[in-house]
């Protein structure tokens, strides 16, 4: 078992590190010349030339990576951004609760509902209660995040008054950014449980609890939800990562500044250096959550377990 | 899948083709799966016929007839510059169809080529190939996405390409999982004794029996590729205002949310239609193809 912990926990440092200079790389052919979206159009070639040497944009592409690695590594820091010259790194830390928080109550909302609708769906397959929930979801799905939060916004706090549509200072304003982020999560969550119950309703060893004589609710809540749980969860960590990329737009469209909308903000002024660190950044964040998700799958699945115990013993 | 009839090699062409025709004919037994083929057939005819479908251009503009409620002439009203909101919206089916198809297309042909290469090798090729996967997997898809198009501009085919990229990891390992499966069957090892090349091996034997989960993945894949590319032009990295594209309409809507709300309702349904069919086809497809739900 700690094996297998100590062994997902080493990955971790290869695929950071390939992360990062996968997006390095990709920001290193982004077109134009930076230097003159920080001086302005008023600047002269022999300033920009000065600025381009300052910033070490002359160095070659490998030199350039090590010392991003060793800055982004050694010292945390991402550099600073072009439009503002303020640190990205502090920035980066000063938006990063709200973000995580939001994501974190995102994914709870799509489990909490999500799972329950799943079960209760396939408990009762081929019923009227499976048809609805199930075409709730699958149109759940297919509703782009922004045009439900944009919905919401016009029913919620247009129409009825009720919540804010735009800020952050309090909690009500959370409120739709959340159920708008969760909205299509929870829909495939509610899916995705259906269908990995639906399989695991079928063995045979459910067969043999029913025959037992044990009660439906034993049944479902004792022998089938626990062996279906190991697909939902991978659903709900892959889900983190659509969250991270809704959260962009949610935060843009619900005025949060979070880490999604400084990206935008880094997109939107051709400032990359604030691009590259926000997107390194949360893939940093979503990589922790996938490496939570398997350490779960650990504790969850016996199977896992076994599989290192036995290597064990033979060893 | 790996039905036992396809071992025998002179007959294979003709059960293949049966094969197909019998999936095909179970989707449309599918009703969901038949309502979303009805759906996607509408929306790509009024996208292909948008010119001789609506008596007004896209960009026509008239300023005296700004935020047009619907009415009989404008069945989805006007926006803010007095342009017909229906014809947009039909014109709008061009992009994403066409940034769905292409970039759906584009990681098939690298998601295929990699995931067979990866599945048939196996041993040292197989695991760099899936770590370096590992690592473009870790990012998550629309920040992908976005840092892609930053570098390679706004166009239809740019998005397509940045969208493709990220669905090649995905495509590719779902292929090396299936493949993996088939792997050890006997109508390889017949092959193999029959000292068949590598490539004859990969096309007619093992992607055959392999690529059901991939045409399933890919219809679901477009489906998301289309909402992601929505999502992409209303934030303002995508295709760019004046152009008809469903997000970016949607996003010069917003500011007139509180007084014009139709102007939201239109492509933002529009959009979902669209990825709801594609789901519903994918669905189908999934139940047609998995022999596990075969009763």
């Amino acid at each position: 078992m700690w094996i297998y912990i100590l062994k997902r926990l080493l990955w971790m440092i290869p695929i950071i590190l390939g992360v990062t200079i996968l997006i390095f790389t990709i920001m290193y052919f982004v077109p134009g010349d930076p230097t003159s979206t920080i001086l302005g159009a008023s600047a002269t070639p022999a300033e920009l030339a000065a600025k381009r040497e300052e910033l070490g944009l002359n160095d070659p592409y490998i030199t350039r990576l090590l010392n991003y690695l060793k800055d982004v590594f050694l010292h945390f820091d991402f550099g600073k951004s072009y439009l503002t010259s303020r640190s990205i790194s502090l920035e980066l830390l000063s938006r990063f609760p709200r973000t995580i928080l939001m994501c974190a109550a995102c994914i709870g909302i799509a489990m909490l509902i999500g799972i329950p609708l799943g079960v209760n769906a396939a408990v009762h397959h081929g019923g009227a209660w499976d048809t609805a929930s199930m075409v709730l979801a699958l149109i759940g799905v297919s509703m782009p995040v922004f045009w439900v939060a944009m919905l919401l916004v016009l029913v919620f706090s247009l129409y009825l008054g009720w919540l804010p549509s735009v800020g952050y200072t309090s909690i009500q304003h959370y409120i739709l950014p959340c159920i708008a982020n969760s909205f299509s999560s929870l829909a495939m969550q509610a899916r995705q449980t259906r269908s990995s119950m639906l399989e695991v309703i079928r063995s045979d060893y459910i067969t043999t609890a029913r025959a037992k004589g044990l009660s439906e609710r034993r049944v479902v809540f004792g022998h089938a939800l626990p062996n279906a749980l190991i697909p939902v969860l991978t659903i709900a960590g892959s889900n983190f990562g659509k969250m991270l990329g809704g959260t962009v737009v949610i935060e843009t469209i619900f005025s949060i500044p979070g880490i999604g909308s400084y990206m935008i903000s880094g997109v939107t002024g051709r400032d990359y250096p604030v691009v590259q660190g926000s997107v390194i950044f949360l893939a940093i964040m979503f990589g922790l959550i996938m490496l939570l998700v398997d350490l779960l799958y650990a504790a969850v699945d016996p199977r896992i377990k076994s599989q290192y115990y036995r290597k064990r013993v033979k060893g | 899948m790996s039905t036992p009839k396809q071992a025998k090699a002179p007959t294979q062409r003709l059960k293949k083709e049966s094969q197909s025709l019998t999936t095909f004919k179970k989707v449309l037994q599918n009703k969901g799966a038949l309502l979303g083929m009805i759906i996607i057939c509408i929306i790509i005819f009024c996208a292909i016929f948008a010119p001789w479908l609506s008596s007004y251009g896209y960009a026509d503009i008239d300023v005296k007839n700004m935020f047009a409620k619907p009415s009989w002439e404008h069945p989805f009203g006007r926006d803010e510059l007095g342009r017909d909101i229906l014809s947009r919206v039909m014109y709008g089916g061009r992009f994403s169809l066409q940034i769905g198809f292409y970039a759906t297309a584009i990681a098939l042909v690298f998601g295929i080529t990699l995931g067979s290469i990866v599945g048939y090798c196996g041993g040292n090729v197989d695991t760099v190939i899936m770590r370096i996967m590992d690592v473009i997997q870790a990012v998550p898809g629309m920040l992908l996405s976005i840092s892609i198009s930053a570098v390679l501009g706004t166009g239809m085919i740019e998005m397509a390409i940045a969208l493709g990229v990220g669905n090649i990891a995905p495509f590719s390992r779902i292929l090396r999982g299936s493949i993996l499966t088939v792997r050890k069957s006997e109508y390889l090892d017949a092959a193999r004794a029959d000292n068949t090349g590598a490539l004859r091996m990969i096309t007619k034997h093992i992607l055959p029996n392999s690529i059901s989960p991939i045409i399933v993945q890919a219809t679901l894949g477009c489906a998301n590729v289309i909402l992601i590319a929505s999502s992409l032009s209303f934030i303002g990295v995508g295709i760019q205002p004046p152009n008809p594209e469903w997000g970016a309409m949607l996003s010069a809507g917003r500011a007139y949310i509180r007084d014009y709300p139709h102007m939201l309702i239109f492509p933002g349904m529009a959009i979902a239609l669209t990825v709801l069919s594609l789901n519903l086809i994918g669905d189908g497809l999934r139940d047609a193809l998995d022999p596990k739900l075969k009763k």
